[in-house]
């Protein structure tokens, strides 16, 4: 925790934005899809079209929003301390993230070790059991649950781990272009890091309509299938939103921006993308494979 | 602003909550100590 | 660097929208504090007013004033609005205003992300309290019923008021963790010169291992509702055993939030308290290294703690035990704090201003909770007091005597300075001895109703309970109502009164004493240096 402050940014004061509407904007396109959403899970005709403009109010903003950010960048508005400001603040947001995959991981070694377990052995441990015939092994689907296949993991689950990792190392050698100033690698490397996640992302959908359409492995599955479409379903979402990022960075960096000094969003996202990265090696071994 | 007050003042309170916190302080650890003879 | 002058410009505040887009655009630290704090105190009523309601069914056994499902609802919602939508922003309101002035930054870290975090707060008020009104027009059957814990299968097969409660709890999720980050940012990145972490306030401490606590947490707390809304609607089995899953994985996962989040609402009000003591004894804080390591060790204990919410629900001998000495271990740097506070006014000038008032009748009273707190902690009684009043009691201490009660020392203490304007002594006086003689009055009746056995929740009782309900109605009223005493006090601090000095209290020391009162509107623009 050492002591950053303004004794390291002499040149003057911390930028501090004008006024801005897109906040509250922001805030009534989130209630507004809130408020869809709430309706169409509960059967109410409107919902869709309440969710259709809360994420037009949404897109609009986060096209205005950061096409301000953008234009303060581009104007020289942030230097040493606003830069950090932006590191730690993407740091803890990654963290909350982390978080969040650790409350599914959470129920996955929850099913795995103790639910699942326990119901097998109601018998032993009791003398009762409402479903004597369950073994408690896994993969299942609970006692009551479907007949379903469970996903191998030498398939497509295999060749998407390798595909992130080699995005991984695109992504890490476009910022060593960048850091050199080589803007040749540069937008070569992030323009293969965009297609190694977008390729992945097709796999994954190509895996979900096998599980649904052959397997029998749909979210309503028993555990397996909740834990199994959540982590991954939740994890190709952010692979999604990463991508999304990632082409803003791919396009900025074709229109010029950043230099060797100054490129906190390449980085944001690119730290952003190895987070990605390492919790699909996390769903590679526990949810595919042991 | 509350009134300012003098220096004796302060004095004063400044030994009263001394004495207060001994006698608090006494008086927990009289509890403690009856604690050991009180059987249920 | 000369563009980035140039960006900012001066004089900004030539620019500045008036009137309501003043509000609604501001990236001002201390207009966003201010819109936290007024929120916290409309939703501070709208919770309380619920309660009362349900007080008033609870003043004679049977059934008199409304339907048990309703009774149901107004205590869930109760929690969630007093919890999240009065205690939470009134915290950060506090951080909003004062982190900045204490630390000589020019403003929080991410302005924008700030009024984001805010703008957030009214829409998921709106969707948690919304089933009330659709349920007037017939649609839908109210809010969720299922107290704030969402518990697994109730919640799975609740009404419409689930799926609103959800939304609403995610968003105040979004809230919450920007704002976390941003107060996080701000003290890491925005001190000024010669400000250590070792010399940064115990309030900015207090509120920085609260905003770690808030990333650790929250996330979790999204993703346990995230796996409710999909076993509700989308054919999970998460919580469900006949598809493998379980009921009381969704309370590990509940409380793996819940627990923290008692610590995330008291934690800045014990980083609060040691100004407010320093100052009216006029000594310095005593023990502030102790005090920074009370703050960690608690915040990391309070993640290992939370299975003692659900002792009674069937966990092995060894969990059991586990639960029970961690929990108790959180008592040993709680004592720290306790002493650190007492030792700060031994020998000190003392003087009984309202915030020392609300100051000392603090710690008693958190005392209070904190014991009741180690008995509850013990597997073997707990299973005797295990959702009874008993528990209901104890965390009203904990969290109106701790986390109300500190709030309100919060705002008497720095009202002058958020203000320019001194208060009415005698009314904050007044305000103080009815809230402690009247939640003395509602609360202590529901130790022993709990020791009896009366159960939490359940809007009928048995008679021999009349009495201590009776009584604990009453007092009820009584602190309801002299909560207007409190905001009339507020308002009229507001309107006007006798003018504030910059160092609005005699003993008062940290930078935020050095700024006139109310401060200016940009403040530490060139930061000081401190020593």
């Amino acid at each position: 925790m050492k002591a950053h402050t303004a004794a390291d940014a002499p040149h003057g004061h911390y930028f501090v934005p004008q006024p801005s509407l897109y906040p509250f904007i922001l805030s009534a396109g989130v209630f507004t899809l809130a408020l869809g959403f709430a309706q169409l899970i509960n059967h109410f005709a409107a919902g869709k079209w309440f969710m259709l403009a809360g994420t037009a109010i949404i897109l609009y903003v986060l096209f205005g929003w950061f096409g301000k950010v953008i234009a303060e960048s581009q104007g020289g508005a942030y230097r040493d301390w606003e830069d950090r400001s932006f590191r730690y603040g993407m740091i803890w947001f990654i963290a909350t993230e982390v978080m969040f995959f650790a409350a599914f991981f959470g129920a996955l070694f929850y099913v795995r070790v103790i639910s699942v377990p326990e119901l097998g052995n109601m018998t032993a441990a009791h003398g009762t059991s409402l479903w004597p015939n369950f073994t408690g092994d896994w993969p299942t689907s609970g006692p009551k649950g479907p007949q379903f296949t469970p996903m191998g993991a030498w398939g497509i689950p295999a060749v998407n781990t390798a595909l992130l990792l080699s995005s991984g190392a695109t992504v890490t050698w476009a910022h060593w272009a960048l850091l050199r100033n080589n803007r040749t690698h540069l937008n070569l490397g992030l323009a293969a890091t965009v297609l190694l996640g977008s390729i992945f992302l097709c796999l994954q959908a190509w895996e979900y309509h096998h599980a649904y359409t052959e397997l029998g492995l749909t979210m309503g599955a028993g555990a397996y299938g909740a834990t199994f479409f959540m982590l991954t379903g939740f994890h190709g979402f952010h692979v999604t939103l990463g991508t999304i990022m990632l082409i803003v960075i791919l396009l900025r960096c074709l229109k010029g921006h950043f230099d060797a000094e100054r490129h906190f969003a390449f980085e944001g996202v690119a730290w952003y993308w190895h987070f990605v990265d390492v919790v699909w090696l996390l769903l590679f071994v526990f949810v595919y494979w042991v | 602003m509350t009134e300012s007050f003098s220096a004796e003042d302060l004095a004063r309170r400044r030994a009263a909550s001394r004495r207060l916190g001994w006698a608090i302080g006494l008086a927990v650890l009289a509890l403690y100590i009856l604690g050991f003879f009180i059987k249920r | 660097m000369s563009i980035a002058t140039t960006v900012h410009g001066e004089h900004p505040a030539e620019h500045y929208p008036g009137g309501l887009l003043r509000w609604l655009t501001t990236t001002n630290h201390k207009d966003i504090g201010t819109m936290y704090l007024l929120f916290s105190l409309v939703m501070f009523f709208v919770g309380g007013l619920m309660i009362l309601l349900v007080r008033a069914e609870l003043f004679q056994p049977g059934l008199q004033l409304m339907k048990p499902e309703f009774f149901n609802q107004l205590i869930g919602v109760h929690a969630l609005v007093m919890i999240f939508a009065a205690l939470m922003p009134a915290a950060t309101g506090f951080a909003n205003w004062m982190i900045p002035l204490m630390i000589g930054a020019p403003d929080m870290a991410l302005p924008r992300l700030n009024n984001w975090g805010f703008w957030l707060l009214p829409p998921a008020a709106t969707l948690l309290t919304l089933p009330f009104v659709l349920a007037l027009f017939g649609v839908g059957d109210g809010a969720i019923a299922t107290g704030w814990t969402f518990y697994a299968p109730l919640s799975v097969q609740g009404g419409l008021g689930v799926d609103f409660a959800i939304l609403a709890v995610h968003i105040l999720g979004i809230s919450s963790i920007m704002g976390s980050i941003n107060i996080i940012v701000t003290i890491f990145n925005m001190r000024a010169p010669g400000m250590t972490m070792m010399k940064l306030p115990l309030f900015a401490w207090g509120w920085l291992i609260t905003a770690f606590l808030l990333i650790a947490t929250l996330p979790v707390l999204a993703g346990a509702v995230t796996m409710l809304l999909t076993d509700r609607h989308f054919g999970t089995h998460f919580f469900d055993a006949a598809g493998g899953g379980d009921p009381i994985l969704f309370q590990h996962l509940f409380w793996f939030f819940g627990h923290p989040e008692v610590y995330i609402l008291l934690l800045p009000v014990w980083g609060l308290m040691p100004h407010v003591l320093a100052t009216f004894s006029r000594k310095p804080t005593y023990g502030y290294t102790a005090q920074v390591y009370g703050f960690i060790a608690i915040g990391l204990l309070s993640v290992i703690v939370w299975a003692h919410h659900f002792f009674t629900v069937g966990m092995p001998v060894p969990a059991l035990i586990y639960f029970m000495f961690s929990t108790m271990a959180i008592s040993v740097p709680l004592a720290v704090l306790f002493f650190c506070w007492i030792a700060t006014m031994w020998k000190g000038s003392m003087t009984f201003e309202t915030p020392m008032l609300f100051a000392v009748g603090f710690i008693v009273l958190f005392g209070i909770a904190g014991l009741t707190g180690l008995v509850l902690a013990d597997v073997a009684a707990d299973a005797q007091y295990h959702h009874s009043y008993f528990v209901v009691a104890h965390f009203h201490y904990a969290l109106f005597a701790g986390g109300i009660m500190g709030v309100m020392t919060g705002v008497y203490y720095w009202l002058p300075k958020w203000t320019g304007h001194m208060y009415s002594e005698r009314l904050g006086k007044l305000h103080f001895w009815l809230t402690v003689v009247s939640f003395n009055l509602t609360f202590i009746p529901q130790f022993f109703l709990g020791l009896a056995g009366m159960p939490r929740r359940i809007p009928d009782y048995a008679l021999q309970f009349a009495e201590f309900n009776a009584i604990s109605t009453v007092g009820a009223f009584i602190l309801g109502i002299s909560q207007l005493l409190f905001a009339w006090n507020i308002w009229s601090c507001v309107r006007g009164g006798p003018k504030a000095e910059a160092r609005a209290w005699e003993g008062a020391e940290g930078l935020e004493w050095e700024l006139s009162s109310p401060p200016p509107h940009h403040s530490w623009e060139t930061q000081p240096v401190v020593k």
